[in-house]
């Protein structure tokens, strides 16, 4: 404990300088770190938390006087644009201890002349992300590299750990710790339900023990919701998503406000709100920015610089602006839309009132009528600690397959000892032998038994029993594909004169024609030429385009929210009679007029009739989610009744059948429904043939190497390769069904989308719940954003050739 | 329905739920974008697709072959996906051994670089009154035989249902064919002129789109 002592006399002279005092979790971290032990620290951001790692990590090179040209800490962050200011905020702690260590950023905006430089020697400290973490361990020499690396920090570990990234990331720190037993690895992560578990499935099992500790801070902050609401609030429309019709109440609060942060959930409805500002506010050019994924780089880092030095007053932005980024305290924030869920909602509001014991404010801006439930619901839920858990992935064999493949890459790898390590992930502490059997073959033989005339061509097996990859055309084209983040293919867009603004989806520019003109980045273009990979376009004056808009996936209430929002309107009936005032009566009034509104102890249906077909709509309130897996599982069932075919829709508050033939609820109600015996069956045979698990498959494919999405300008040179994974999925429900990776898709649906565990609960709830069934002549408020929904599926019990038939019957 | 037949320039043609066309009065199959080898050259690239589909392409050429019994049969174009790869051989063989003609008309896709048997290259090929192409031709005076696209359909009906078929497309002077290969993937068209017809195709058969009245 004298290197203790030592340290603290040494940071404490420097904090008192800055006139700072440690807080507890700092000190408790930096002795924890001294130690060589590994953990978890769990605090908000704007917390300090940085320098609850570096002094401490750093601190034996001061004390041992020691001036190593090796790579001794990595930094990893989920986002590419925390690292630059990451880089700085440890640079200054350097600087200003006089500290001689290099740091470093590598990730996918790095020059090719800065990664050259890397390769032959890497900085002391090196901020990362996971993607290019595992680019590091695909390039020779990798386990040199790492043999003086102290620390592993991974950063805001809790956006990560529900994710495939999360597993990216086991799988890493499994073989850093493997090949040096030495490495301590710590994460930094926001409040999330399941913290505990979080910290075991970073540290991974040391000894088939889980360990390491767990540092909590103890800093709270408040927040205050404050709803931006209608003055009538029959003005609100009943579906959409846009909301900028509240533009005008959203107007003194810009005004009065130093700086602004608006979120939107979607980048096309970041540059709709940016381009409606513009026109409303005029005076704001200049003074305000946009910022979300899909804008250049350079662009991106020069509008956090300029929040940061109170360069511009607002900025409209995606969850892109949601980490880290600890600039200055922003006055206001709003949400523009439900934020889906509390977590993400709270740490939103967190990025006002920085300071510690300070209050955050966050407006919200519902878009439509149902909404505002959404609003009130979010005000209690906020004051309430709790959060949502975040679950790991399991056997995510896609990843597997792309992190062995790296290391065959690389320095090529052996079977058992890699097994061995791997094992100690959370993710595939279960995997079984036949499991890695045939993984390996995958990898080796391309999974199935040999044929003939095969010429299966990826990682080889040498004599010594190392597997490797040899095709320096395989090694390079793995290289440009590592990752789990999976976009339809980008495609740069450049300015005529070359400049870069941004990356743009390839369907979304198929739909656009030369000359047309689109949105982007608050600017209108004209599409001037399409080759390769770039689209080339030109400023346009035109006042009129279209929006430039993202599939990205949709998002879905987290089942705490769903639970709040239940609560919330179970009360619409008693507020009518009893609070007059109230915002929300006009909706709970307009529902009642045909409709009903259910209690805790009723489940309500609507049938209706419109020129789209026969709609019959429930109502569980359980988010988008558990309502895809129950539209299924429900028109499943009902289609073994007789034959039908459906059209699917859902959102957060039901979902929809749309049928072309009268559903007749009563009927179909006293078939047990509902029941939660045979769900894992009946689900299956629901969802095999699904949007739901083609989607899954869509990731599965691109990230275990299935799909190949191109090189980077390179593109026509690799076009025979390129097909399309709907298409893989065909040949494999078809070809392969017990391909591990065509199981995988199926076993993802059930267990992250459609959270088997919660629709069970969802199911006994509904048992218990009173049918009310009703006939309305008119679509009901409630209904609104369900069938408008564009976005649907099919289930069919019909026979394929009499539904063309019909079908063929009704188109002429 | 299995098969459709109709006349086009006083010719009489078979079309097949096979993805084929029987010219009777010629005694042709034709048949495009067969796209042979795609799955072998895809797997000798490190990506594990399963390796069966290839073997289903040539037996339902065959079954096709033995329902018509044509003197020749004509490929509209990417015949091969790409390079020679070992799942050629299958078909090379099956050329080899044949007693019927075989002729290629040179596509997008088909690179081959040496000479094989009994299969006969072309750029193009006149036989009246039909100008066989693997690109469709636009403007052509003489009717135009194609392929290339893969044309699919996307029929809607009630209740905001959609289901999505390859389709032979025919229009006054064109008739485009669907990729008759496995794992080839297809291109949504769309009805240009009314007066166009569009044969849709299922495993099972074959569904003529009516056409709404024109007015």
């Amino acid at each position: 404990m004298r290197d203790y002592k030592n340290f603290k006399k040494w940071i404490l002279k420097w904090m008192d300088s800055k006139g700072w005092k440690p807080q507890k979790f700092q000190s408790d971290t930096w002795k924890e770190v001294l130690k060589g032990e590994s953990g978890l620290i769990n605090a908000p951001t704007g917390s300090g938390k940085t320098l609850s790692l570096i002094p401490a990590i750093v601190w034996p090179s001061i004390d041992n006087n020691e001036n190593s040209n090796q790579l001794i800490c990595l930094w990893i962050t989920p986002l590419r644009s925390l690292s630059q200011q990451i880089k700085i905020s440890i640079e200054e702690f350097l600087m200003e201890n006089n500290l001689n260590l290099s740091v470093g950023v590598r990730n996918g905006d790095t020059s090719i002349k800065e990664r050259n430089k890397q390769r032959n020697k890497l900085p002391n400290i090196l901020v990362t992300t996971p993607e290019s973490l595992q680019l590091i361990i695909s390039s020779k020499d990798w386990k040199k590299k790492f043999a003086f690396l102290r620390t592993v920090v991974v950063d805001e570990w809790h956006e990560l750990i529900g994710s495939k990234r999360g597993v990216q990331v086991e799988l890493c720190l499994a073989a850093i710790r493997h090949f040096n037993s030495s490495t301590s690895i710590w994460g930094i992560s926001a409040t999330i339900g399941n913290i505990d578990q979080a910290k075991d499935v970073l540290l991974g099992k040391i000894k088939d023990k889980n360990n390491g500790v767990l540092i909590k801070s103890n800093i709270k902050k408040k927040i205050q919701v404050k709803s931006i609401a209608p003055k009538e609030i029959n003005h609100m429309p009943w579906r959409g998503h846009l909301g900028t019709n509240l533009t005008p109440q959203l107007i003194p609060i810009i005004k009065k406000s130093k700086s602004t942060l608006i979120f939107t959930n979607t980048r096309s409805q970041c540059e709709l709100w940016y381009q409606n500002l513009l026109d409303k506010m005029p005076e704001l050019a200049g003074d305000m920015a946009m910022h979300h994924g899909s804008i250049d780089r350079n662009i991106r880092l020069w509008v956090e610089d300029a929040i940061r030095n109170e360069k511009i007053k607002v900025v409209v932005c995606t969850s892109s602006l949601d980490l880290g980024v600890d600039f200055h305290p922003v006055e206001s924030i709003v949400q523009v839309g439900g934020p889906k869920g509390v977590a993400r909602f709270v740490q939103r509001a967190g990025r006002s009132g920085h300071r510690p014991n300070e209050v955050s404010k966050i407006y919200f801006l519902p878009t439509h009528a149902i909404e505002l439930i959404e609003s009130a619901a979010l005000s209690k839920a906020v004051k309430k600690d709790f959060v949502e858990q975040r679950s790991p992935y399991l056997l995510s064999f896609d990843v597997l397959i792309q992190f062995l493949v790296s290391l065959a890459v690389s320095d090529g790898f052996f079977a058992e000892q890699t097994l061995n390590y791997i094992k100690k992930t959370h993710a595939f502490s279960m995997i079984s032998n036949q499991e890695w059997e045939w993984v390996l073959r995958n990898i080796t033989v391309g999974s199935q038994s040999l044929q003939a005339y095969d010429e299966y061509k990826r990682v080889d097996i040498l004599e010594n029993g190392l597997f490797k990859v040899n095709s320096r055309k395989i090694a390079m084209r793995h290289r440009v594909q590592i990752g789990t983040i999976v976009s339809d293919a980008l495609l740069q867009l450049k300015s005529i004169n070359g400049k870069r603004i941004g990356k743009i989806e390839e369907w979304f520019v198929s739909k656009l024609n030369k000359g047309e003109v689109f949105l982007f980045g608050g600017q209108y273009y004209k599409i001037f030429q399409m080759k390769n990979m770039e689209v080339i376009v030109k400023k346009s004056k035109a006042k009129k385009g279209k929006i430039v808009s993202w599939m990205g996936g949709r998002m879905s209430f987290s089942s705490y929210m769903s639970e709040l929002l239940r609560e919330e309107l179970y009360e619409l009936n008693k507020s009518l009679l009893s609070d007059p005032e109230n915002p929300l009566n006009f909706l709970t009034k307009k529902q009642l007029e045909f409709s009903a509104i259910p209690n805790s102890g009723e489940f309500l249906i609507e049938s209706f009739q419109t020129k789209d077909g026969f709609h019959t709509i429930f109502y569980p309130f359980e988010g988008r989610f558990i309502h895809e897996a129950l539209s299924h599982l429900i028109a499943y069932r009902i289609s073994l009744l007789k034959p039908i075919t459906f059209s699917l829709a859902y959102n957060d508050y039901g979902f929809e059948l749309l049928s072309d033939e009268f559903l007749d609820v009563q009927d179909i109600l006293d078939n047990n429904l509902w029941d939660d015996s045979y769900l894992y069956q009946d689900l299956k045979d629901s969802i095999n043939t699904s949007e739901m698990a083609r989607r899954k498959f869509r990731d599965i494919a691109v990230i275990s190497g299935l799909v190949f999405t191109g090189m980077p300008n390179k593109r026509k040179g690799n076009k025979d390769l390129q097909s399309g994974s709907q298409l893989l999925f065909d040949v494999f429900r078809d070809y392969e069904p017990d391909n591990l990776l065509y199981k995988q898709s199926i076993n993802e649906t059930f267990e992250y989308q459609l959270e088997e565990g919660r629709l069970r609960a969802a199911l006994k709830r509904i048992q218990d719940q009173k049918l009310i069934w009703k006939k309305i002549p008119y679509p009901s408020p409630f209904s609104f954003p369900i069938i408008t929904d564009r976005m649907r599926e099919n289930l069919s019990s019909e026979k394929f050739e009499d539904r063309i038939k019909k079908m063929l019957l009704q188109y002429s | 329905m299995k098969s459709i037949c109709k006349t086009i320039h006083n010719q009489t043609f078979t079309f097949d739920y096979r993805k084929v066309v029987f010219w009777e009065e010629a005694s042709i199959l034709i048949l495009s974008d067969v796209h042979i080898g795609k799955i072998t050259h895809f797997r000798k690239n490190g990506i594990s697709l399963p390796s069966s589909p290839s073997v289903n392409n040539l037996n339902s050429l065959k079954s096709a072959i033995e329902d018509y019994h044509p003197k020749e049969v004509v490929f509209l174009g990417d015949l091969f996906h790409s390079d020679y790869n070992l799942e050629w051989e299958q078909w090379l063989l099956f050329f080899k051994f044949s007693n019927l003609s075989f002729k290629l008309i040179i596509g997008n896709h088909d690179s081959i670089n040496f000479k094989i048997e009994n299969l006969s290259i072309l750029k193009y090929w006149n036989k009246h009154p039909f100008h066989f192409s693997h690109y469709p031709v636009k403007d052509l005076e003489i009717f135009n035989l194609c392929g290339h696209i893969h044309p699919s359909f996307v029929l809607r009906g009630k209740g905001r249902q959609k289901i999505k078929l390859p389709c032979f497309y025919i229009s006054t002077n064109q008739l485009i064919f669907p990729s008759f290969g496995a794992f080839t993937g297809t291109h949504i068209i769309h009805l240009k002129k009314s007066a166009d017809e569009i044969i849709l195709i299922s495993k099972n058969g074959l569904f003529p789109l009516e056409q709404p009245d024109s007015f």
